[in-house]
């Protein structure tokens, strides 16, 4: 069961998904909710821009040798999910690919404020909104990536 | 090599394209309404079949050819599809992603809701319409590969 690709996507790739990658490796708690610094200390965290967006970004490898990667889908997550299972499957790689929508994790707060971080570009406004939001969000993130290793493991 | 045309709300572009390059089409003569409505997935696609790929054949080369059709944001899936290669450790020009986007997304867009209220006949018609104003254009990307 190792070495698969696990892609955690969200719409903007700079927060849930972001976020739920650095849980499953470890990098923030699964047993607390992470501070303000302890989620900007994430190289990522409500910094991608749009430009990044579909880009698989790599975040690291597990402890069972699965390669984990965040990537902003915006509102065509299925497709792109879709596509890329295609394209896998042409060079018999289907299988290696579990994608994770992070989006029903997303809270009211993560919405505004990302949007008034990443599309307004008003940071000073929208971080710490977004911030807010995440932690707020972060028990189901916590809940979603442990399915997810449970499921992996098995 | 595997070469794939991505579409925005429709196939009728992306399979007019692979079409050149399988022969199926001459790319110096303007294609009939009836040749290009006969064409393998020549259709606008529904929400379950975005992003899902449809083979069309091989070329003389042997290159497998695939169209496929999005709702929108084509440049993600060219991103994403360039990274998932560099993530499996294949050469990035094994695939060969080429966009063939309608000048106005909205006449695609337009042709989905014909679609959705069952003028299928119609909304093909219009597509071919589309597809011989730009023909010259599909075929050139064809020979410019």
């Amino acid at each position: 069961m190792a070495g698969k690709k696990i892609i955690y996507h969200c719409y903007g790739g700079a927060h849930s998904s972001v976020t739920a990658a650095a849980i499953h490796l470890g990098k923030l708690p699964a047993e607390k909710t992470p501070s303000d610094e302890e989620l900007m200390s994430l190289n990522l965290f409500d910094r991608l821009t749009k430009d990044g967006h579909g880009q698989l970004h790599f975040a690291g490898v597990d402890e069972w040798q699965n390669q984990i990667y965040s990537v902003g889908c915006r509102n065509v997550g299925k497709a792109m999910e879709r596509l890329l299972r295609g394209v896998a499957e042409m060079f018999a790689q289907k299988d290696q690919l579990i994608f994770v929508d992070t989006l029903h994790c997303v809270t009211m707060k993560m919405r505004i404020g990302g949007y008034i971080s990443r599309q307004l570009g008003l940071i000073k406004i929208g971080r710490p909104i977004v911030l807010q939001g995440t932690q707020e969000a972060y028990p189901q993130l916590v809940a979603l990536v442990t399915r997810i290793r449970n499921e992996v493991v098995r | 090599m595997i070469y794939l045309y991505l579409g925005q709300n429709d196939l009728c572009l992306p399979a007019t394209a692979a079409s050149v390059q399988l022969g199926l089409l001459m790319s110096t003569s303007l294609p009939a309404y009836e040749d290009l409505a006969r064409l393998p997935h020549f259709r606008f696609v529904e929400k379950e079949d975005e992003g899902v790929l449809c083979f069309m054949g091989e070329d003389r080369q042997g290159n497998k050819i695939y169209v496929t059709s999005v709702k929108g944001h084509p440049d993600l899936f060219i991103r994403g599809v360039g990274s998932l290669l560099s993530a499996c450790q294949i050469p990035l020009q094994e695939v060969v992603v080429i966009p063939c986007i309608a000048e106005n997304p909205q006449v695609s867009r337009l042709c989905r809701i014909i679609t959705l209220l069952g003028l299928k006949e119609s909304a093909t018609k219009l597509g071919s319409r589309v597809v011989r104003n730009r023909f010259s254009e599909l075929a050139a990307t064809h020979c410019t590969k």
